[in-house]
């Protein structure tokens, strides 16, 4: 059965696009509650703003996946991310045995754990990438940011061919992964 | 040692395959063995969705966008222009002194962007050595000539290597408003929000010109507000003249 996106799909699609005006309704109308829920649960008014961003963030990649459709309103959605993001903060801050006084029961069919997860990894890889060096972030850069050919690459870069770029490119993503992978963080997000 | 060596280039081929499928470039009957390959074995799982995930994340340039959008709504993030101790304000004018003291005559090759007669005409007069020295140079002939999107290209190259070097970065900002790119001037500028910087009112009037370009007005007044008491007077005075245009 097909699912039918919910009206506030265009609260969404104002993420995707960033669409200045629409995303200052999403704050005017839903920041006062989840600060609300953040401040009733030991958070700031800083936590707060913090944690509604990276929530935004999460349901931009969540968004971005090709199977996403909003089903309920956006409000459930933001909630059931935003919670479990403070949650897993207060969990790094005070340790494993956390009380929140939340209902984390969220009826929808979205997977929220893996969306955070999802934003999560994206993060450790942008991270990773900084670590890369100069010459493979330029290559990666070129390749993968700017969508140059091989042959604009080598031409760029001063390789022979375009088939060493091929395998230039090849090798810096490979480190990449690999940078990743070692993270310790990498695990749990899997 | 020779164990290290073997696993290095099994990786190495690995890798090589695991790009030439992602790209399509394998027969069908590589694809299919590969994909059996790859349901047997989880680690090569690991890696492939890993690999997707590396293409999506650097090529998606709207996650960095709706990030500064989002700190811009924040209110103790919004650009301000910081109040000047006077060893700094006195920098920030020879600086100025010296920019300006070059006269600029570009040969325009582009078309200009509505918003690009606010721009400085100072021209790009950057030095850097080593291995950039080249994207540099290309950066500035093309600037310098009034090839905006060379420029720019160019520029973002160099930024994506020296990502700290604030002049390169405001030089880009010119570029992508001069080719009318207002999105990726944002982009750029973001890197300025919340620091210390001698750039910070440069950096705050281009941002403000970026988003005159995409006509958000409400924005483009808060920060033109911050700039009325600017201590750079060409900045202040095309300030007014923007805040008197902007439609009611």
């Amino acid at each position: 059965m097909t699912k039918e996106p919910h009206p506030d799909t265009r609260l969404v699609e104002a993420l995707l696009t960033n669409n200045s005006l629409v995303i200052k309704e999403i704050y005017r109308d839903f920041f006062p509650r989840i600060k609300a829920m953040i401040v009733r649960n030991n958070g700031s008014e800083d936590d707060a703003y913090d944690n509604f961003q990276e929530s935004l963030m999460v349901i931009y990649n969540k968004a971005k996946t090709s199977d996403f459709v909003l089903t309920s309103s956006f409000y459930a959605f933001l909630y059931g991310i935003s919670s479990r993001l403070w949650l897993k903060h207060l969990r790094k801050r005070y340790g494993k045995e956390v009380t929140f006084n939340e209902d984390l029961e969220f009826k929808d069919d979205f997977d929220l754990e893996s969306a955070i997860f999802l934003r999560e990894k994206r993060q450790l890889i942008r991270e990773k990438f900084g670590v890369l060096r100069e010459r493979c972030r330029k290559i990666l850069h070129l390749t993968i940011m700017e969508r140059k050919s091989h042959q604009e690459v080598a031409e760029i870069m001063g390789f022979a061919n375009s088939d060493v770029s091929k395998k230039e490119k090849s090798k810096c993503k490979s480190r990449l992964v690999a940078l990743v992978k070692k993270d310790p963080r990498f695990d749990e997000l899997r | 040692m020779q164990l290290k060596a073997i696993e290095m280039a099994n990786d190495k081929e690995k890798y090589e395959r695991l790009e030439r499928y992602l790209a399509g470039a394998m027969t069908a009957e590589e694809r299919s063995a590969f994909e059996a390959e790859i349901a047997a074995d989880k680690e090569l799982q690991t890696d492939l969705e890993l690999h997707q995930e590396i293409e999506t994340t650097l090529g998606d340039r709207g996650e960095a966008a709706l990030e500064a959008t989002l700190r811009k709504m924040r209110p103790t993030a919004s650009p301000k222009v910081r109040r000047f101790t006077p060893w700094i304000a006195a920098a920030a004018t020879i600086a100025l002194l010296i920019t300006v003291y070059f006269v600029w005559t570009p040969g325009t090759t582009t078309e200009l962007s509505p918003i690009a007669s606010y721009l400085s005409e100072a021209p790009m007069d950057l030095t850097v050595l080593g291995d950039q020295e080249a994207t540099l140079d290309a950066a500035q002939q093309a600037y310098n000539t009034g090839d905006y999107p060379a420029a720019l290209e160019n520029l973002q190259l160099f930024l994506a290597i020296s990502p700290e070097h604030e002049s390169a970065r405001i030089f880009a900002a010119r570029a992508a408003i001069a080719t009318g790119e207002y999105a990726t001037a944002l982009e750029i500028l973001d890197f300025f929000n919340g620091r210390s910087s001698l750039n910070i009112e440069e950096a705050t009037w281009l941002q403000a010109l970026s988003l005159a370009g995409m006509e958000r007005w409400e924005e483009v007044r808060e920060l033109l507000r911050a700039l009325q008491n600017a201590t750079t007077p060409e900045i202040r005075e095309k300030a007014a003249t923007l805040a008197r245009s902007i439609p009611e």
